[in-house]
């Protein structure tokens, strides 16, 4: 603790010294710089203006400076117009994309001939910001991508697979880059808390997000916790004219979806909301541990809401967020189980409220504080029937019987009775404070921390027989019953000084330091000086070549462990990342990255029963592990006309010393291992209708008992060999045209999920999510009315 | 530090077939936290006593995939299957001992001459030479033992202490036999039934409800039921001046003449404690002075022991017919059979540690134990089936 100390008192004198400053990292600064066309000349006093996309409000105006220079700070992350015109030098405009954190850049050029009233702004962009060391693995989706390229819009999951060194797989799991599940959401800047490893929604409905930046490395020194993703979301409202949407969506398999969205701002864009609701039910709710009979006990409901308000001054900015969820459905069954009448249910929530304050102290300097509050609260019930469990003898094999995998691996029996309720509730204040020198020149410094009040109680008896209990105390032979009630009070803690520095133009490197501290509340306390390298080269402005590396320090869920006890350790990690990136053709822009991470005291996440499909889940350390993958990205952006994405990984994640949890590991702890593929393919047309389709293409190894059961003649659900792929392809057809005279439109359009019903195998009786395979062929159709 | 704290909250006996039956948690909402975990136990432990410096041997049987951790004494004894008695359960397994941490164990209190284990595993039970008799209870989980509670067994100098088959009674042998009931708990009953004058009997063994002793003379059996009083009956004359041990097997008594070389056969009519001599056996040379008797496989072998060497012998109608024998290094005071797995330790008083052999087609001797210590008088073993939640406040 003493280093932590000592770091605290000398980032208070050092703030002391400093002129405060705020930067948020859910806003955009532009740098506009304004020279004659004829012969560059700078060009003073020219009037910047900046507005939304549809041309409805301003959202920032301002005049350059004797160096023809002009910085526009805290604009909304995406597509801004930005004109500049000045009576004698003349006119020009453009359509830029703002990023989060470095200063974005456009240069005007005048010219006397374009003095015309309008300028013609065509829809070509740069889309690569070669003064940020930060954006090499930042990929953007915006509600365009998330409502006319993929089906699958309003599931995280489904956005996460399209980005690249994100695997997906079942029940809300996402591996990054070898990380498990360790996805935190931004908004307004600020961090959310993280949910409950068994949750399956998130903090925030993605149906509710207009875009969505998903950061999967080279963090700056201001980034802390949960760092396998981080989705930097925004939601409309801001800069938009007041409207109302509607969306009522039914299906085959008893889906069904009501969407309400509203939102927007006043003349003067200083207030701002956004409210949205979301009910939704499936007959298929969860991946299902039977190909063929996925409707077993597998109904699910979710209702969100969510309210957004946003306020501004001259030199304030405020941001109020609260937000709901709750979802209950079945825990799906075999067929066998489900003759017997064994039922289980989950029913979780999540409730947030967020509370941001950005403050310009200076013209120089920002600070912005922020206040989360997120309750979690996940619970598992039983209706009392159970069926036995056979394991696999060992004269018949003895691995298996050691594992204690079921004689008939299709029907594993339910010999659990799991009661569980889990609640964490999050208080989480954080400041930021952003001091700009110059131009791709800033300083930040900011504190974070995060009080976890803990409450997890657990009830799950044996009567099956099942032998995979939690035995906390190493008790001999298999328990019959484990509970637990557990209380406790975590804290998470860190403080940082973050420094980007413009070498030369096109050399522009971010280095800082972290330090962080963690308490569990029962045994674990520790914390780690981390320090983040992230470098920049951008040889023309349409490439950059970055390099990074990153310590990272990862705090573990405030939950039980696999082995019953609260005894997880945080996650150390060495990252290291090489990028390029290079926009080649117009709004078409493509990267590739190497990525290796070494991890120690690494969290995945797994069973608490192994071989069940219960799906509470807990927190296991390996000793030791390694990630190494390369990953390949190319998207278009255009706004009609023909789109289209790849990300394709090929990874490898493996642990390399068991840990204290286990005796053994697996040879891969991601199942989905190797590689994973996403494409998509769209076409949009100027009267609102598009036609898209993407797919998924994965192939990995779902449990090393496959190969061992195919040893000795057995071959569940037909399955041989350790290597399962998959490859699904969904459709998404809508129709939603513009409203171009404010009187509303009527649109629709149909989704199938899963075209060619393909229903792989994603887990084998694995330890992390039991059995599942890919839900079959779904078709939803929607009506939808804007106002 | 962790405030830790092990409840053993219940102890809730199940059937000696080990099935599994649901278990109901204690509800502990709202009580603040704790983990808790509830097992079924099917534990063995073997204990031994060193009588001279009062050391208690403990050791854990073990199956191949447990024990880890624990390195002293491993030894691991498989036992091939195939015993055309039919009785063995250990199976292709094999028996493992693991000697526990920290063992042995001097017990305080005096000099510790033998030892039991009664009450379904749940008591271990040491003689002290100065009469004093210590009911250690013996915690299921770890096999360790807790703090004693002492009974006078009103013997006066004491030298063997033997158990009933049930496990429910414990006679101490001195100057009189005292036989005293044990409670499921483990405890003893105050007041012991007494037969007097037994100062020459050399040993004694009790049945489902009687007994028998071995004297200079010959055996004399005696009557009794739990909780009541002892009759002893008129002894009956056999072969030599000298005996050995003796065993029990449901009606059967065998006595060894030690200096007739023979063992010899009664009726024991469990009402009235009277003996009856049905037959005299010679034992095979290789046998001398047999001091030591056990009956294994529910009487159908007899296990002897003589100066330094063991015979097994396959009772059949009036036959005891040679199965196998083994030398060794010391002489045998004592055999204890750990169930009906074929494996039976082998006491040696006055010479170094023990052995343990295994019975099958014949004799195998499997290993040697704690040669460091003397006087290995006595054996004890509990086995513990039960389900058992252990808790732990947080």
């Amino acid at each position: 603790m003493r280093p932590l100390i000592s770091l605290g008192l000398c980032f208070v004198i050092a703030l002391s010294y400093l002129t405060p400053v705020l930067a948020a990292e859910n806003r955009g600064d532009l740098v506009v710089t304004v020279v004659r066309e004829a012969d560059e000349s700078a060009v003073s006093g020219a009037t910047v203006r900046v507005t939304s996309r549809d041309k409805s409000r301003i959202l920032a105006e301002t005049t350059t400076d004797a160096e023809g220079k002009a910085r526009l700070k805290d604009l909304p992350l995406g597509d801004v117009y930005v004109e500049v015109t000045q009576t004698e030098a003349g006119r020009d405009g453009a359509l830029v994309t703002l990023t989060a954190g470095a200063d974005n850049r456009f240069d005007a050029y005048l010219s006397a001939d374009s003095t015309a009233e309008v300028v013609t702004i065509t829809d070509s962009r740069l889309l690569v910001n070669g003064s940020d060391p930060n954006q090499g693995a930042t990929t953007r989706r915006d509600r365009n991508f998330l409502n006319r390229q993929l089906a699958q819009s309003n599931s995280l999951q489904a956005v996460m697979s399209t980005v690249p060194g994100a695997q997906t797989n079942s029940l809300g799991q996402v591996h990054v880059r070898g990380e498990h599940k360790a996805l935190t959401v931004s908004l307004d800047g600020v961090d959310l808390p993280v949910s409950t490893e068994s949750s399956i929604t998130q903090p925030i409905d993605p149906e509710f997000l207009e875009t969505a930046d998903v950061a999967t490395g080279m963090y700056d020194a201001a980034q802390g916790g949960q760092l396998g993703a981080v989705v930097n979301a925004t939601t409309r409202g801001e800069g938009e004219k007041p409207f109302a949407q509607l969306e009522a969506k039914l299906g085959d398999h008893g889906q069904s979806e009501l969407v309400l969205k509203a939102g927007g701002s006043n003349e003067s864009n200083t207030f701002s909301y956004f409210v949205g609701a979301r009910r939704s039910t499936s007959d298929l709710y969860l991946e299902a541990p039977h190909p063929d009979r996925q409707d077993l006990n597998n109904t699910g409901r979710l209702n969100s809401f969510l309210v957004r308000f946003q306020g501004k001054g001259e030199k304030n900015r405020y941001g109020l967020t609260l937000s709901h969820q709750d979802a209950d459905f079945e825990v799906p069954q075999t067929p066998q189980n489900f003759a017997a009448g064994v039922s289980q249910d989950q029913r979780e929530s999540n409730s947030l409220a967020l509370l941001s304050w950005n403050h310009s102290l200076t013209k120089d300097d920002d600070l912005l504080m922020g206040l989360a509050l997120q309750r979690n609260r996940q619970r598992v019930n039983n209706n009392g029937l159970f069926t036995p469990y056979t394991a696999v003898p060992a004269a018949l094999e003895g691995e298996l019987a050691e594992e204690n995998f079921p004689l008939d691996p299709e029907n594993p029996g339910s010999p659990y009775l799991p009661v569980s309720d889990l609640t964490i509730i999050q208080i989480k204040p954080s400041v930021d404070w952003t001091h700009r020198f110059g131009e791709n020149h800033q300083l930040k410094a900011g504190l974070t921390a995060n009080f976890i009040t803990a409450d997890q109680e657990l009830s799950i008896t044996d009567p099956g027989g099942g032998g995979g209990l939690p035995n906390p105390f190493n008790l001999p032979g298999s328990p019959l019953a484990f509970a637990a009630n557990v209380e406790r009070k975590a804290f998470n803690g860190g403080l940082y000084v973050s420094h980007t520095y413009p070498i030369s133009e096109k050399l522009i490197v971010n280095y800082g330091l972290r330090a962080e501290t963690f308490d569990d509340g029962r045994s674990v306390s520790t914390g780690q000086l981390s320090p983040r390298l992230n470098m920049v080269y951008s040889p023309t402005e349409e490439q950059a070549v970055r390099f990074s590396y990153n310590r990272l320090f990862q705090p573990p869920p405030i939950e039980i462990d696999v082995s019953g006890r609260t005894e997880v350790l945080p996650q150390r990690t060495h990252a290291l990342e090489l990028s390029y990136e290079n926009q080649f053709a117009k709004n078409v822009v493509g990267k590739v990255a190497l990525v290796h991470k070494r991890f120690r005291d690494q969290i995945d996440v797994a069973l608490l029963i192994p071989n069940s499909n219960i799906p509470v889940f807990a927190p296991i350390n390996f000793a030791r592990a390694e990630y190494t993958g390369v990953e390949l990205s190319v998207a278009t952006h255009n706004k009609v006309g023909w789109n289209g994405f790849v990300s394709a990984t090929i990874g490898e994640a493996r642990p390399t010393e068991p840990g204290l949890f286990a005796g053994h590991f697996p040879q891969y702890n991601d199942h989905d291992q190797r590689v994973q593929a996403t494409a998509g393919v769209s076409h949009t047309w100027a009267n609102g209708f598009s036609a898209a389709a993407d797919v998924l293409y994965g192939s990995g190894f779902p449990q090393e008992a496959l190969p061992l059961y195919n040893s000795i003649g057995i071959s569940p659900y037909g399955l041989s060999g350790d290597r399962q792929n998959r490859f699904i392809t969904n459709l998404n057809l809508q129709y939603m045209p513009e409203d171009k005279n404010g009187n509303g439109t009527l649109g629709a359009g149909i989704q199938v999920f899963n075209l060619f019903d393909n229903r792989s195998n994603l887990n084998f009786l694995s330890e992390f999510s039991g059995t599942r395979f890919v839900t079959g062929r779904r078709f939803l159709f929607n009506l939808n009315a804007r106002f | 530090m962790r405030k830790t704290l092990l409840i053993l909250l219940a102890a809730i006996g199940f059937s000696a077939c080990g099935t599994s039956g649901s278990s109901s948690l204690s509800s502990r909402a709202g009580s603040g936290s704790f983990l808790s975990s509830t097992v079924q136990l099917d534990q063995q432990f073997v204990y031994a006593l060193s009588a001279d410096q009062s050391q208690l041997l403990a050791y854990k049987i073990s199956g191949e995939d447990e024990g880890g951790g624990h390195n002293h004494d491993h030894v691991h004894a498989q036992h091939d299957h195939g015993h055309d008695h039919g009785h063995g359960n250990g199976g292709d397994s094999g028996l493992e001992l693991v000697e526990l941490d920290g063992s042995p164990y001097t017990l305080p209190g005096g000099t510790a001459l033998s030892l039991v284990v009664a009450a379904d595993g749940r008591a271990l039970i040491v003689i002290f030479t100065d009469g004093t008799l210590r009911n250690y209870p013996i915690n299921g989980v770890t096999g360790l033992l807790g703090e004693p509670a002492s009974v006078p067994s009103r013997v006066a100098n004491p030298r063997k202490l033997r158990l009933s088959p049930e496990g429910d009674s414990i006679a101490v042998l001195g100057d009189d036999l005292a036989l005293f009931p044990v409670e499921e708990n483990g405890e003893l009953a105050p007041l012991p039934a007494v037969l007097p004058n037994t100062e020459d009997w050399s040993d004694v063994a009790l049945g489902h409800h009687g007994g028998a002793g071995s004297t200079s003379q010959g055996a004399v059996g005696f009557s009794w039921e739990r909780g009541g009083p002892v009759s002893g009956s008129s002894e009956v004359s056999l072969p030599g001046a000298t005996r050995g041990g003796l065993a029990i097997a449901h009606d059967e008594v065998f006595v060894t003449n030690t200096e007739d070389q023979t063992v010899s056969q009664l009726s024991l009519d469990e009402e009235s404690g009277q003996l009856t001599l049905v037959e005299t056996f010679e034992l095979p040379e290789e046998v001398e002075d047999p001091m030591a008797i056990a009956v294994l496989f529910d009487g159908e072998d007899l296990l002897v022991g003589g100066t330094e060497a063991v015979v097994l012998l396959h009772h059949h109608e009036d036959e005891l017919e040679e199965e196998g024998h083994l030398e060794l290094d010391q002489t045998p005071s004592d055999f204890f059979s750990i169930l009906e797995t074929g494996f039976v330790l082998v006491a040696h008083a006055g010479g170094q540690g023990f052995h343990l052999l295994r019975v099958d087609e014949g004799l195998t001797l499997v290993s040697e134990f704690s040669e460091e210590l003397s006087n290995i008088t006595s054996f004890g073993l509990a086995r513990r089936l039960e389900t058992v939640t252990v808790t732990e406040e947080l």
